[in-house]
């Protein structure tokens, strides 16, 4: 994240709206300012490209010196434990 | 949902491998998918199933240590794209009973709800259907043709062709 910031300030919101929002960051752990910040940067770039959105995991993923085969055995790991977790709760 | 295009799409389910290879991998054929699919290319078809599985798997914290870059904030961001972009299916029916690996049949009756042409998958349980002989692969033949499973690079091989016969 830059280190400048904005600021937005939103007026005519519906009353009860405040107390809605802090009780939802309750609920999440987070303080209302936390909260809108995460859904308006999250909200901004869902509407990115794919390749925009994904750009620090891809880039991650080079950092890991992982191959492509070695992800997908790890993949396959994950699966199958969720699987297995899953079976176990039935 | 539409998309502005002169190219006639041709329709996908992708297995999670690709779901994950298109995320980590900017080099990966996987990741052209989505490119496509940005595009207007293709129609990736999903169901709440598939991406609760792509999402779980993408939670795991061996995967998360793996890839710092996958944060809370970008897997939101993603999953809301992929709301947008792609093809919903609510409900799926159990059509077939994928006896050689059952976690993979939600697939395989995605892409038989949606009438798909291709499920992309790097997994041989799944791409050994089409040349198998076991009684799985007989019946996935005969059930779905014309349905095809074949890897990403495969897949792009017939983009390719799609647009050559446009």
């Amino acid at each position: 994240m830059s280190l400048e910031t904005e600021t937005v300030t939103i007026t005519g919101l519906q009353p009860g709206t405040t107390e809605a929002l802090e009780e939802i960051a309750r609920q999440e752990g987070k303080d209302t300012d936390d909260l809108l910040r995460h859904w308006l940067q999250v909200e901004i770039l869902s509407r990115k490209p794919f390749r925009e959105i994904l750009a620090p995991v891809r880039a991650s993923f080079k950092a890991s010196g992982m191959t492509a085969d070695e992800l997908d055995a790890l993949v396959k790991e994950e699966r199958e434990a969720l699987w297995q977790e899953k079976l176990r709760r039935e | 949902m539409s998309h502005d295009q002169t190219i006639n799409p041709l329709s996908i389910v992708c297995d999670c491998m690709v779901f994950l290879q298109a995320v980590a991998n900017d080099d990966s054929p996987a990741a052209i998918i989505l490119d496509l699919m940005d595009a207007g290319e293709v129609r990736l078809y999903v169901s709440e199933q598939i991406l609760r599985e792509v999402r779980e798997v993408m939670s795991r914290p061996r995967l998360r240590a793996k890839l710092s870059g996958l944060t809370d904030e970008r897997i939101e961001a993603l999953f809301r794209r992929l709301e947008r972009q792609a093809f919903w299916l609510r409900e799926v029916a159990p059509k077939f009973d994928f006896r050689r690996d059952p976690k993979d049949a939600p697939y395989i009756n995605l892409a038989a709800a949606a009438a798909a042409d291709f499920i992309i998958s790097r997994d041989h349980d799944l791409l050994d259907l089409m040349s198998r002989y076991d009684d799985d692969s007989k019946e996935f033949r005969q059930r779905f043709r014309p349905l095809k499973v074949i890897t990403p690079e495969a897949f792009l091989a017939e983009v390719e062709r799609n647009r050559e016969r446009e």
